[in-house]
């Protein structure tokens, strides 16, 4: 495929980067962009070109030898002035299908939208200008969303970092830290590891899990429209992650239990082993070891991240605006759904009432607390963890 | 670390490397006789400890050891190996082994012994020097 930047590059010099070659890709996957390493040659001198007047290097040395490195990795630009390596990809436009789909080892800013069907996806930081519509964009760090993200139920965003969005609108969120949303979330599954604080408006029609707890200007909606859920001190991600890791841990040290079992008879009288038979058992003794420290591992990573999990947790949701009847809270192991709209400012908690812990609506101007109960809700991930994994335990 | 392993059979020497990879640090150098031992050392100066078989083709462990010994006093050398009478871990003990495993084994033993045979070589050289 014909490039912008190979129709407009120096007549001088040759470039030596090609898109990838192979394997048929569909239109989506058809990459506008040159990604290059620091370190790799990117262009030589043409053979008739013995001077190059007027063309400009940056994040590019020349060598004596007339060859052209890149000293980042980036992004390879060149135009009839110019070759430089753009340390982050910038999308001048849409991510459509003039840029195909984006998959790059770094930061990511893209000035228009990411149009609906279309990916990024980025091992560092991306920022999208315009809006990420019903598209799949994934970022290694942060991600930002300036002109918000309209999922029309089919928009997935990821981040292992935090998110800052103008609004979310029917997508499902994935977020490792903090989230951070000016106007409205709407029609969304947000899954938050930190805080929510949605600063302006309203989330409805929602189901959302932060772990670090929420703040909102208003919570839910009049009438009876889609549930607003919101499920704060729970990490969503450690629970699923618990969901795959239990199991597993249980299998693998079962069978490590059961090659074990095998090699006993002929561990109890060791002296009868033929030469074979001593190898091979010494071969299930090293198997039976390396299942149990694969379960081990694993157990230790769930271990560790339910802990992070813990570090961030908090069972407490501020609302600013008006709490609305219909929504359902749910709080650590406690859920309810709220009765009667309440004005803010208020706190919903967990308190101890009458020799119980209940969920409770905390008004902050007065202090004066309404106390509305809640039914335990099971979860027997977290249980499990909570079991296994508590310092106290 | 260096260390080399001498072992006819590719599984085990693999069981040895991950084994002793759990330790720490190290850069292996393996062998599948003891012909082969002696070019991989005569390859790669300044190994640090050396696991090795008794029965292997072309020449045994005992061997081996012999042959390294006319040269080399220090370096550890630990026999691995199926051979478990008293007669046959004497004969490597007078060889000039430093240690003995006998399989089967566990990776726990196996690093114990690697751990106990190193710290024996340093307190050694140290008191030498």
């Amino acid at each position: 495929m014909q490039t912008d930047t190979e129709n407009q590059v120096h007549h001088a010099i040759e470039l030596l980067v090609e898109h990838e070659a192979g394997e048929e890709h569909s239109h989506y996957d058809r990459s506008n962009f040159l990604f290059v390493e620091a370190g790799q040659p990117i262009a030589k001198l043409a053979a008739d070109a013995e001077h190059l007047i007027g063309l400009s290097l940056k994040n590019v040395n020349r060598t004596p030898e007339g060859m052209f490195v890149a000293t980042v990795a980036g992004c390879l630009k060149a135009d009839h002035a110019h070759l430089w390596v753009e340390p982050g990809l910038r999308v001048a436009g849409n991510v459509d299908f003039s840029s195909g789909n984006v998959e790059y080892k770094g930061d990511v800013c893209v000035i228009g939208n990411v149009v609906d069907l279309f990916k990024v996806n980025a091992t560092g930081a991306v920022t999208i200008a315009g809006t990420i519509e019903a598209a799949e964009v994934s970022a290694g760090t942060d991600l930002t969303a300036k002109g918000g993200i309209a999922g029309r139920e089919k928009g997935i965003c990821r981040a292992n970092g935090k998110l800052t969005a103008k609004y979310i609108s029917g997508a499902t969120v994935e977020v490792g830290g903090d989230v951070q949303v000016l106007d409205e979330v709407s029609h969304a599954r947000l899954v938050c590891g930190g805080r929510l604080k949605v600063t302006h408006r309203t989330i409805v029609a929602s189901h959302i899990t932060a772990n670090g707890g929420v703040e909102c200007a208003n919570l839910g909606a009049p009438g009876a429209g889609a549930k607003t859920i919101i499920e704060v001190g729970v990490d969503a991600q450690v629970r699923k992650l618990a969901q795959v890791t239990f199991p597993a841990v249980q299998r693998m040290r079962h069978k490590a239990a059961q090659v074990r079992l095998s090699i006993e008879p002929l561990m109890r009288d060791q002296k009868k082993l033929t030469v074979a038979q001593r190898e091979r058992a010494t071969e299930l003794l090293y198997q039976a070891d390396e299942i149990e420290q694969e379960a081990n591992d694993k157990d230790k990573a769930l271990r560790d991240a339910f802990e992070r999990a813990q570090a961030k947790r908090s069972t407490e949701i501020v609302v600013g605006g008006k709490l609305f009847a219909g929504t359902i809270v749910r709080l650590g192991e406690l859920e309810q759904t709220i009765d009667n709209t309440a004005d803010g400012p208020l706190t919903i908690t967990l308190r101890d009432h009458e020799g119980t812990q209940q969920i409770a609506l905390v008004q902050t101007h007065s202090g004066s607390t309404r106390f509305i109960g809640g039914r335990p809700v099971r979860d027997p991930e977290m249980d499990a963890m909570r079991q296994q994994f508590s310092k106290a335990a | 670390m260096k260390i080399l392993l001498v072992d006819d059979s590719k599984t085990m020497r693999n069981i040895q490397k991950k084994t002793l990879e759990r330790l720490g640090t190290v850069e292996f150098v393996e062998a599948g006789d003891g012909l082969e031992a002696l070019t991989a050392i005569a390859a790669h100066p300044g190994i640090d400890l050396m696991l090795v078989d008794w029965n292997m083709p072309n020449m045994d462990g005992h061997t081996l050891v012999c042959r390294v010994r006319e040269k080399d006093k220090t370096t550890p050398i630990i026999m691995c190996t199926t051979e478990a009478e008293k007669t046959r871990v004497i004969d490597a003990l007078k060889a000039g082994v430093n240690n003995y495993i006998v399989k089967p084994f566990t990776p726990d033993a196996m690093s114990d012994k690697v751990q106990q045979t190193l710290a024996k070589a340093k307190g050694a050289v140290a008191a030498a020097a």
